[in-house]
């Protein structure tokens, strides 16, 4: 049966059955499903750490299928899918950030704070312990938290997260080496004094 | 490498057993780096500790809904219909978003936007950019009328006709500069805060001093894009398949982008730039491209694009928005507003 065999291909001969014209089209379609088993929690972790909201990261990963439904014809097979789609998570994550920001009905609220606003409250992070390591990621710079997040939590490889934030591999990797730095340091700060406040907001209020 | 390195590459087992002898040599005899090993260790135990992020629930049934009418459509498309790989190009080797991505609505626009910077400028048809040292000092002078189509003859004679036939980078006149968007080259690297203190910039500050009406506005943001996009102005109006077709017929002519201090920008440069942009601009959105600056952010090579946007309530362009994007992905690094 089709979906058996399937969970034996390489993305890229998954993805190459989806666009084969003359397989029926129920292969096809089950072909593109097997690709978004694969993908879809990966899409939405990357869109959420990106977006920092949960439904801007689901409408983002829903665009990201959808351009991956419609533009497979057009990957070059000398990609990794996981790399392909993930650089086309990252442009949709742009996109969106900037779009929704920009859009005059829903103001930013603290725009300032856009790319490495506190996280929504999440389900899976209610222990003190969790919400110590995500105040001290809210420390760090949105790069690295970002990089850091998508290797160490997300289980991206440094080429993947690369293709994620638009950066070399060894570029990645030594931001993520600086990011655990930085992590433990606040972390071990925070631990002597629990109260001490994170950086304070910036003053935009400057402006004359 | 350095220590933050050796340390972590240590945890992770990458180390080359002579570096990892002699790092547990060091460790033995110095308790400030057992404690920063330790400090290190616990971190990523606490970020292991976070787990995978996961789906919300009925993630996947609302994906599947979304997909269906999506597949089917692409399922029933003739191989023809198919979208086609892009040419390969050099220049889309590296940055290309997602390569044909097919026509999902409004990316069409940015797609199109993104593929021009591959196309060589036509010399001879390089309209010249006149960029200010002082800001804006012809604006207040212009004559913007109510009317949209008298502001647009009004706002063109002032900025002298089409890109075509302007003259390369014509020198400031006395009488009041050309009225076009400041672009900055000074090789300046930035913290955070100097690029909020970007809000406070006086070309920004000028422009929405002006307060410029909806319909002024409109027509200057058209120009400015212009000045800086080459092509049509972005449509206001009219179909979308008008303004597409406009779009692709015009898009080979790109403006040679001059800096404030004379110099015309080399063409990887103009090139980001223009991508960066036309991100930060697609949907030919409202926004008056005021001050672009190519500067350093974090180390990292980035384009600050400062806009003259609308007050969402009184429609006049008197909002100041500063948006620092990654020059090599455009993505957004930092996002201010007044």
């Amino acid at each position: 049966m089709t979906t058996l065999s399937l969970d034996a291909l390489s993305d890229e001969q998954v993805l190459a059955r989806y666009i084969d014209t003359g397989a029926p089209a129920g292969d096809r379609e089950a072909a593109f499903h097997t690709l978004v088993d694969r993908y879809h929690r990966r899409v939405f972790a990357i869109c959420f750490e990106v977006l920092r909201s949960r439904s801007d990261a689901e409408d983002a990963t829903q665009e990201t299928f959808v351009k991956l439904a419609r533009g497979a014809a057009g990957f070059r097979g000398d990609a990794k899918l996981s790399t392909w789609l993930y650089r086309v998570a990252r442009n949709v994550c742009t996109d969106h950030i900037r779009h929704d920001a920009r859009r005059p009905a829903t103001p930013v609220a603290d725009p300032g704070l856009l790319d490495d606003a506190p996280s929504e409250p999440d389900s899976s992070a209610g222990t003190a312990e969790h919400l110590a390591v995500a105040t001290a990621l809210d420390t760090l710079d949105p790069l690295s938290r970002r990089a850091l997040v998508l290797v160490a939590v997300e289980g991206l490889t440094y080429a993947e997260a690369g293709e994620v934030l638009g950066l070399p591999d060894g570029t990645v990797k030594s931001r993520v080496s600086r990011a655990r730095g930085r992590l433990a340091t606040a972390l071990a700060e925070r631990s002597r004094s629990p109260r001490s406040d994170a950086t304070p907001p910036p003053d935009r209020t400057s402006h004359p | 490498m350095d220590e933050i390195e050796r340390l972590t590459s240590y945890l992770d087992g990458e180390l080359e057993a002579g570096e990892r002898r002699a790092l547990e040599a060091e460790l033995a005899g110095d308790q400030a780096l057992r404690e920063r090993l330790a400090a290190l260790r616990g971190a990523d135990q606490a970020l292991g500790a976070l787990g995978a992020t996961e789906l919300p629930s009925g993630a996947r049934r609302r994906l599947d809904a979304r997909l269906a009418g999506v597949l089917e459509e692409v399922l029933s498309t003739t191989p023809e219909g198919l979208a086609a790989p892009p040419p390969p190009t050099a220049a889309t080797a590296d940055d290309a978003p997602a390569p044909s991505m097919g026509t999902d609505g409004g990316d069409d626009e940015l797609s199109l936007r993104r593929r021009r910077r591959v196309r060589p400028a036509v010399t001879g048809v390089a309209a010249g950019l006149v960029l200010l040292a002082g800001g804006l000092v012809g604006l207040g002078q212009l004559d913007l009328g109510a009317d949209d189509a008298r502001t647009a003859e009004s706002v063109d004679a002032m900025m002298s006709a089409d890109d075509a036939e302007l003259a390369p980078a014509e020198p400031p006149g006395a009488d009041g500069e050309a009225l076009a968007p400041v672009v900055i080259d000074d090789g300046r690297s930035t913290s955070t805060a100097e690029l909020e203190a970007l809000l406070a910039s006086p070309e920004l500050e000028a422009l929405a001093d002006q307060a410029l009406s909806a319909g002024d506005g409109e027509v200057v943001a058209a120009r400015f894009q212009q000045l800086l996009l080459g092509g049509v102005p972005p449509m206001t109006s009219g179909s979308v398949a008008d303004a597409e077709e406009a779009e692709e017929a015009d898009r080979s002519v790109e403006p040679t982008i001059v800096t404030r201090d004379g110099r015309t920008l080399d063409s990887d440069d103009a090139g980001d730039l223009r991508r960066c942009l036309a991100t930060l601009l697609k949907d030919g959105e409202q926004a008056i491209p005021t001050r672009v600056e190519l500067l350093e952010f974090d180390g990292t090579p980035a384009v600050s694009v400062g806009l003259v946007t609308p007050d969402p309530q009184s429609g006049a362009f008197t909002r100041i928005e500063v948006w620092t994007l990654e020059q090599a992905t455009c993505q957004v690094l930092r996002f201010d507003q007044v």
